[in-house]
């Protein structure tokens, strides 16, 4: 195929490292959201904590998802460190199996 | 630098002087951009009358009027849900809850008997790719010219059509933003206050990251979302089995496959049906060969189907070298739609379906909490009274305001003082109503027991009755 443009190799790996970071983090995010808001009247929760700050539920909404997608998206980030390989080259380019 | 460090890099040195030079391992190959080609066919209609009637329903419903309001409202600011005629309160939680499971089931259960029709078909990101797509090759042209432009200098005219190309997508990711806000606001209110430029600010904040997100994921991402975040596509397999239609390339038929003449009989040069002519592969969104089998990036679209359906019609030869079949019929076996794995989805779903219905339809729309004063346990008023005091919560979830009041049930001997005596409440208000509950002491037996209160609407037509603890000193 010579009419092709291709992706860089680094182009794929930032999208999956973004990807696999941000989206899993915005899913649950929306579903802790949902649950921990159902529950609890984010004007309820600025009564008892911040009485002086003004915040209206908006605000708390959108704060509140953010917080969450937040940890969740710092736990993806460390997830997706840890799974990556170290970075230490292959010493012996012989295949396992043949040894 | 460590020492572990050190040693690693003079060996790489090392390794690379003697042996062979030591490749990096690394995951991603690089992949090539994938441009689809625009094809006609019957699943192609289908997606885009799909695409007309998601679409239709996310821009036009919240713009339906219901009753004097949006018919479809998640007033998050009120913390009340409307649709339609239905309101639904944060108490209302478990049915959003059993809402979701039915809508994981159904996935699993449509799943299960003809694969990943939600990729193909209904996922937002599929949907609005289309979109997106349709608009890139109006105005760069079919696939051959997206690829050329690509390639090419940036010119007088590449500049003009990319800067059109991102105005539109621009335009509909914020059209699209702003409709998603106007669910959770009045979007008549809110197209109001954009017009003044009077919009609050995480209203904006929110209709910006919309439109973004869209832009991104429809312009940008497009099939990289399906092969790198989307969860589904990782464990769709877990649903799939042999009976289980997908969209597949019938070996059997096809291959060996290889370019042959259209007056050729393929049996006689010992050629399979596929000409080998890569329109499967030109038409996929997600850049897979089909003929390779099933694979997890394969969103079950049938571009290929369709594509390959012309071909053979132009060859001649019988349509269904790509097509929506099951394994087991591809290799001649017997395909039953009536297995377990699906019976056991269609039961739970039509279980949970019918409960969710029944539920909304039997739902209480009076809601009473009773909360016992906790500073004294009771009260002796005189020398054989015994008094205890509560706030009761009442809760309208009806439409209309009520009156409600409140005694004790099934037993006479308490009597029930609140003030005010009839309460009044809106619909979708709580309030709080002091009660204080006294009885005769010589009526009823010592120590704490239970009773029942109930409150009830002065037409009589809802009632709700909840049990609470009424104390009293042991030896009266």
């Amino acid at each position: 195929m010579k009419n092709t443009t291709y992706y860089k190799r680094d182009t794929r790996r930032r999208i999956h490292i973004w990807g696999a970071t941000l989206w899993p983090a915005f899913l649950v995010a929306g579903v802790g959201s949902i649950v921990f808001f159902a529950n609890i009247d984010p004007a309820t929760l600025r009564m008892q904590t911040l009485p002086d700050i003004e915040l209206s539920r908006e605000a708390g909404y959108a704060l509140g998802f953010l917080m969450f997608w937040a940890i969740g998206a710092a736990s993806s980030a460390l997830t997706v460190v840890l799974m990556r390989r170290p970075r230490t080259p292959r010493l012996d380019p012989t295949p396992r199996d043949t040894k | 630098m460590t020492t572990r460090q050190q040693t690693h890099r003079n060996n790489r040195k090392g390794a690379s002087a003697e042996a062979a030079p030591v490749q990096p391992i690394s995951m991603y190959q690089s992949r090539a951009k994938t441009y689809p080609r625009e094809i006609k066919g019957f699943y192609q209609r289908l997606r885009t009358i799909m695409v007309f009637v998601l679409l239709g329903l996310f821009y036009l419903l919240p713009w339906v009027p219901w009753n004097g309001r949006q018919a479809v409202l998640f007033d998050l600011p009120a913390r009340q849900f409307h649709i339609l005629g239905l309101t639904f309160w944060p108490q209302d939680f478990i049915y959003l809850t059993l809402l979701l499971v039915i809508c994981a089931l159904g996935l699993f259960f449509v799943t299960a008997v003809v694969g990943r029709v939600w990729c193909g078909y209904a996922c937002p990101q599929t949907v609005w790719t289309e979109v997106f797509l349709w608009v890139e090759s109006k105005i760069e042209g079919d696939r051959m010219r997206r690829i050329k432009l690509d390639r090419g200098p940036w010119n007088a005219d590449k500049i003009w059509r990319k800067t059109t190309k991102h105005t539109i997508w621009v335009l509909l990711g914020l059209w699209t933003g702003f409709t998603f806000v106007g669910f959770f606001t009045p979007i008549t209110d809110l197209g109001a206050r954009f017009l003044t430029l009077d919009v609050g600010g995480w209203e904006l904040f929110w209709t910006l990251f919309y439109g973004f997100a869209t832009w991104g994921n429809a312009g940008f991402l497009r099939e990289n979302v399906c092969l790198y975040m989307c969860p589904y596509a990782r464990f769709q397999s877990a649903m799939f089995d042999r009976d289980t239609y997908t969209v597949s390339y019938d070996p059997n038929r096809g291959e060996p496959r290889g370019p042959r003449k259209r007056s050729t009989d393929p049996r006689s040069v010992g050629l399979g049906d596929c000409i080998d002519c890569t329109m499967c592969v030109q038409v996929c969104p997600t850049g897979i060969d089909i003929r390779e089998g099933l694979q997890y990036e394969c969103i079950n679209c049938g571009a290929c189907a369709d594509a390959c359906d012309t071909v053979m019609d132009r060859m001649n030869y019988p349509r269904g070298l790509i097509r929506y079949t099951s394994e087991n019929a591809l290799e001649g076996k017997r395909s039953s739609l009536l297995r377990p794995r699906v019976l056991v989805y269609a039961a739970l779903l039509v279980v949970l379906a019918s409960a969710f219905v029944l539920g909304i339809g039997l739902r209480n729309p009076l809601r009473m909490d009773i909360l016992p004063d906790r500073n004294a346990l009771y009260r002796v008023v005189d020398d054989t009274h015994v008094e205890n005091v509560y706030t009761i919560k009442l809760m309208n979830m009806s439409q209309e305001p009520r009156l409600y009041r409140v005694e004790v049930e099934g037993n006479n001997a308490y009597s029930v003082d609140t003030d005010p005596e009839r309460v009044r409440v809106a619909p979708g208000e709580v309030r709080n109503l002091p009660a204080r509950v006294v009885v005769d002491s010589r009526d009823v037996q010592g120590g704490g027991h239970d009773i029942v209160l109930r409150a009830y609407s002065v037409d009589g037509q809802v009632s709700v009755s909840e049990t609470t603890r009424f104390h009293m000193p042991i030896n009266r």
